[in-house]
Parts: structure tokens; C-alpha cells; sequence
């Protein structure tokens, strides 16, 4: 088990070569061999969501998924929101709607909904709350995320 | 409260609080939210729960149970704002005072749906098992 394997992980586009034992997990290896800090660890058994990332697009806990799997995969994290110094709609309607106070959960809510969104730009407004359930917060009483995530919708549908 | 399972859905929540000074009323709001839904999650679905030799039976959050998005209902926010001269700011605390009322505001409310069947809830979290439980002991027929 102790024996590493060569693996790329295309990260927002930067392709990092790593060597990983078979279980480093996918967000170990994101934050520890490719110094990408955004993406946070909460639970590590897949029930918070706040390792949450896209993998070729879709929403992955990323620490119920070994870096092995996504060798040669697309991976994109909280940092490849933001375009240059103009934050992705999602991040803008985090900060308007003051859907996050401690942060911790935001990376996992923030790529969670872009990637459903992306995938789903219609999705009706009971069907985001579904969605949006499968991640926690303990700060917010998710009011805020709610009605973030809704402006942000119709932001990026506008786009 | 659904009778037949115990579930309990929460149609609205209402609270007011005073603050002394709202400095920044959109922080205020969030903290309130917050306070509120651990006030509920306390209520209705938080529980560390042991077996009889001492082991631990809720070791996950999927066990634990936080609430989602799902459980927390709209809540609607009023403010009194009294200012303290106890504060520089004339602000005062805030956050807990959704976390301490919730619980026993949505207890009272579920004992108040359960009052025609001569039942009420005394333990936190008022769990679908310990509904039901007391239900069908109010419907056991008397010795």
C-alpha cells in the first residue's frame, strides 16, 4: 500500500504531476501535493460536502474519491471560480447576499451549485433546495445560501 | 405533526430580538438565521445517543443529524432595538438568543398540536419515535 504511483491531476487547468500511495485520497492530494488550500475537509465520510469539487463537471466529495481515480481527469476547485479579479456570479452572490459568515462550508456550497447549475440552468427552485441539501452549514440556517444561490441562477442564466 | 409518523414540519418561524444597536443589520439577520436553525436542530433532530455499555451510537453526522436546507424553515426576523449603556456601541449580544428560544418554542408548538390527544413532549429532540412513543401510550387503555 505504501508504494507510489505517478498520476496528473488537471486542476483549473494546471496539470500537476504527483506521485500518490493507491488511497491518498482525491482532496489529501489536492490540498497537500498540489498546494490548492481552497477546498476544505470537514467530515471525511462524505456527508458534509465541503470537499465538494467538479470532476469533467460533475459535483464529486472529493474525499470519497481516491487521487487515483481522477488520473487524466478534469478537476476544477474553488480557485478556478473567479476570472482574473472578477468573481464568478456565484461567489459575487455569496458576498451580496451574506450567505457565509465562518467560510468553512462555502468552497463545497460554492462548486456544488455552480456545477448543478452549469448542468441544469432551469432547475426549478424546489429542485435547488434538494440539491443545496446535500451539503451543511452550520453558520448560515442556510436562508442566506438559499436565496445566494437563487440570484446566482438567474445571473448566470442572464450571462 | 403528522400523527400517523410523528414527523414534525415546521410551517413558519417567527422571532424577534433585541440587539441594542444593529451596527451591521445584515450580519444581525445571518446570526439569527444560524442561532435559530441550531435552536431547531435542537429541538428536532440533534442527539449524542449511547448504548447501554457506553458506546457511542451517533459517531457520524449522518447520525448525529445536523439539519439541511431542507429542514430549516423561512424564518422572519423582528428587531427591538433597546440601546445599553453597558456598550460602547450601545449594541448588545445576539446570536444565542435563537439558539435558546427555538427549542422551547417549537416543543411548545408541538405540544400544542399533540394537546387533543392529552399528549406532550418533555425530552429534546422531540424525535418521530418519541412522538409516536407517546402516543401510543396515551392510546393503551388504562389498567
Amino acid at each position: 500500500m505504501t508504494e507510489k504511483t505517478g498520476i496528473t491531476l488537471t486542476i483549473n487547468g494546471e496539470r500537476h504531476s504527483i506521485a500518490v500511495e493507491p488511497r491518498r485520497t482525491l482532496v489529501d492530494a489536492i490540498r497537500e501535493d498540489c498546494g490548492k488550500t481552497g477546498t476544505h475537509i470537514g467530515c471525511e465520510h462524505g456527508v458534509c460536502g465541503a470537499c465538494t469539487i467538479l470532476v469533467d463537471g460533475e459535483p464529486v466529495r472529493s474525499c470519497l474519491m481516491f487521487a487515483l481515480q481522477a488520473d487524466g481527469k478534469d478537476i476544477r476547485t474553488v480557485e478556478g471560480l473567479a476570472d482574473g479579479d472578477n468573481l464568478h456570479p456565484m461567489q459575487q452572490a455569496f458576498m451580496d447576499n451574506h450567505a457565509l459568515q465562518c467560510g468553512f462550508c462555502t468552497p463545497g456550497f460554492l462548486m456544488l451549485a455552480v456545477g448543478v447549475l452549469e448542468r441544469e440552468p432551469d432547475i426549478g427552485d424546489d429542485e435547488l433546495l434538494d440539491v443545496l441539501s446535500s451539503n451543511l452549514c452550520r453558520c448560515t440556517g442556510y436562508q442566506n445560501i438559499i436565496k445566494a444561490v437563487r440570484s446566482a441562477a438567474a445571473a448566470m442564466r442572464a450571462r | 405533526v403528522d400523527i400517523e409518523t410523528g414527523g414534525v414540519t415546521i410551517e413558519k418561524f417567527i422571532v424577534a430580538e433585541d440587539a441594542g444597536r444593529l451596527i451591521n443589520p445584515m450580519i444581525v439577520d445571518g446570526q439569527i438565521h444560524g442561532g435559530v436553525a441550531q435552536g431547531i436542530a435542537n429541538a428536532l433532530y440533534e442527539e449524542i445517543v449511547y448504548d447501554e455499555t457506553g458506546n457511542i451510537l451517533t459517531t457520524t453526522l449522518a447520525d448525529y443529524l445536523p439539519p439541511t436546507s431542507h429542514e430549516i424553515p423561512p424564518i422572519e426576523i423582528h428587531h427591538l432595538e433597546t440601546l445599553t449603556s453597558a456598550s460602547v456601541t450601545k449594541a448588545k449580544g445576539l446570536g444565542e438568543g435563537g439558539t435558546i428560544g427555538a427549542p422551547a418554542a417549537v416543543v411548545n408548538a408541538i405540544n400544542d398540536a399533540l394537546a387533543p390527544f392529552g399528549v406532550s413532549i418533555d425530552e429534546f429532540p422531540a424525535t418521530p419515535q418519541r412522538i409516536r412513543a407517546a402516543l401510543r401510550a396515551s392510546q393503551e387503555p388504562r389498567a
